[in-house]
């Protein structure tokens, strides 16, 4: 269980604004379900920079950092949030 | 060239020496032929390492004066009468943000090391190959393969469409499907040298403009490359082609944007001189206005070109951005291209005045790099809508 610090509560509102039909956990895996396509992802990540206020690199745009709602978190940790 | 002349010896941001080397542009964009010679002699001007950093062996100039030599190229072009080499520009910046950039941005030492110095030098020229028959705008419908082989490696097949530089190119900057579930993830980017057994290069297509810009059919058929070619990583593909569109929709239009500039010049000029009723037709306050227009086209599409190249300079550059100004910039230059033409009137059928080529130039600018529908749409999500 990961305590939310309000990071996680902005990353599920990305993802449920980019894909509303979601209704999956933190672990379901957005990209290989096909729960987030390419534009769905740059609007997730769009989100992600608007709201946080950090730079997502396009060399950072890889499916492993946006494969479920954990995998962004453990990747936005990694840029200091 | 001497060091001197040379945009490495100097902080190019507004000197006197940046200015003095922009002449050099402008005189090299006079007589420059738009084949390999004129790609080569460009190159040797640093036109082609301006935005790369020095630690990578590049001029280290950054993106706002990369976009003024572009435009000083294409304004230099037109006034030299060298009409053709606004899209020969074009092809040279195609290069520069379809394939330099990513490879600077995903490659590995390796890869940089292996491509990168002979790209800047002009000696290598790249190709993007992304578009296919029924993927333009969808680009995740395509239907080019990439499939591990037993020896760590990757077989390659498919057929790419409107892949500018294919004629020339030396290395072919391909996306391909790595993997069959239809989600970003997919895709991956390859480096294909033209030398590829199973890679073919079709005839030019035929296209009205951007003159100067060449353009083929790229067929892979069994084309066998190893594990290093692949940039970025497995799955990247998407990644890759985000970047080289963020560039080059953001910095693709600079040599139009002088085009502009020159036309408009060369169109004063015209107006002074056409005498009709008895007088300079620039005397009437109907082709006055039309030129008044023209400039103000100018200056909104130079404006925003240039504070994107500042904010880029600033690493600030991002999708909306880029897409906001290839759509505006686009835009004026359709505009402008019109009311030079209302100017000419009937001679702006002739060849000669430039205004057909402008026309088609700025009419292809519409589509390249995405539509401005795609355009549209990813400023939409900039906006949160």
């Amino acid at each position: 269980m990961t305590v939310d610090d309000g990071v996680l509560t902005v990353i599920r509102e990305a993802v449920h604004k980019a894909a509303p039909a979601f209704d999956g956990d933190d672990e379901t895996q957005l990209i290989t379900q096909q729960v987030l396509d390419s534009l769905a992802v740059l609007k997730v990540a769009s989100r992600l920079e608007n709201q946080l206020g950090v730079p997502i690199r396009d060399a950072e745009l890889l499916p492993r950092n946006f494969a479920s709602i954990s995998a962004m978190r453990a990747f936005l940790a990694t840029k200091g949030c | 060239m001497t060091l001197q002349s040379s945009p490495r010896a100097f902080d190019p941001s507004g000197t006197e020496e940046f200015a003095h080397w922009l002449d050099g542009v402008r005189a090299w964009a006079g007589t420059a032929a738009p084949d390999m010679s004129g790609w080569r002699s460009g190159a040797a001007l640093d036109l082609l390492a301006l935005p790369v950093a020095r630690g990578e062996g590049g001029a280290g100039a950054g993106f706002l004066a990369t976009c003024r030599a572009f435009e000083t190229a294409g304004e230099g072009a037109v006034l030299s009468g060298n009409n053709v080499l606004g899209g020969f520009l074009f092809a040279m910046s195609a290069h520069l943000w379809a394939c330099q950039e990513p490879l600077l941005a995903f490659g590995t030492d390796e890869q940089r090391a292996a491509y990168l110095p002979d790209m800047m030098a002009g000696k290598v020229c790249g190709a993007f190959g992304a578009t296919e028959d029924g993927a333009g705008s969808d680009v995740m419908s395509m239907r080019t393969r990439a499939v591990r082989t037993d020896t760590e490696g990757w077989c390659l097949n498919g057929v790419k469409t409107f892949v500018t530089n294919a004629p020339t190119a030396d290395l072919f900057l391909v996306l391909a499907r790595t993997s069959e579930h239809d989600s970003y993830g997919s895709l991956s980017a390859f480096l294909v040298p033209r030398s590829s057994p199973g890679l073919s290069v079709g005839s030019a297509t035929e296209i009205v403009g951007p003159a100067g810009a060449r353009t083929a059919v790229v067929r892979l058929a069994d084309v066998t490359v190893g594990e290093q070619a692949c940039l970025g990583g497995e799955g990247a593909g998407f990644a890759v082609l985000m970047h080289a569109m963020r560039h080059e929709r953001a910095f693709i239009l600079a040599p139009a944007v002088g085009l502009m500039a020159g036309m408009l010049r060369r169109t004063v000029e015209h107006a002074r001189r056409r005498s009709q009723f008895g007088r300079p037709i620039a005397t009437y306050d109907a082709v006055r206005e039309r030129l008044v227009d023209a400039a103000l086209h100018l200056a909104a599409a130079q404006d925003v070109l240039r504070a994107t190249a500042g904010s880029a300079d600033l690493d600030e550059l991002d999708q909306a951005r880029a897409a906001l100004t290839k759509l505006h910039v686009s835009r004026e230059f359709n505009a402008l291209s019109n009311r030079l033409a209302d100017v000419y009137g009937g001679y702006a059928m002739m060849p000669d005045t430039g205004i057909p080529q402008l026309i088609h130039d700025a009419l292809a600018s519409r589509f390249y790099s995405g539509t401005d529908d795609m355009q549209t749409k990813i400023i939409a999500e900039g906006l949160g809508l």
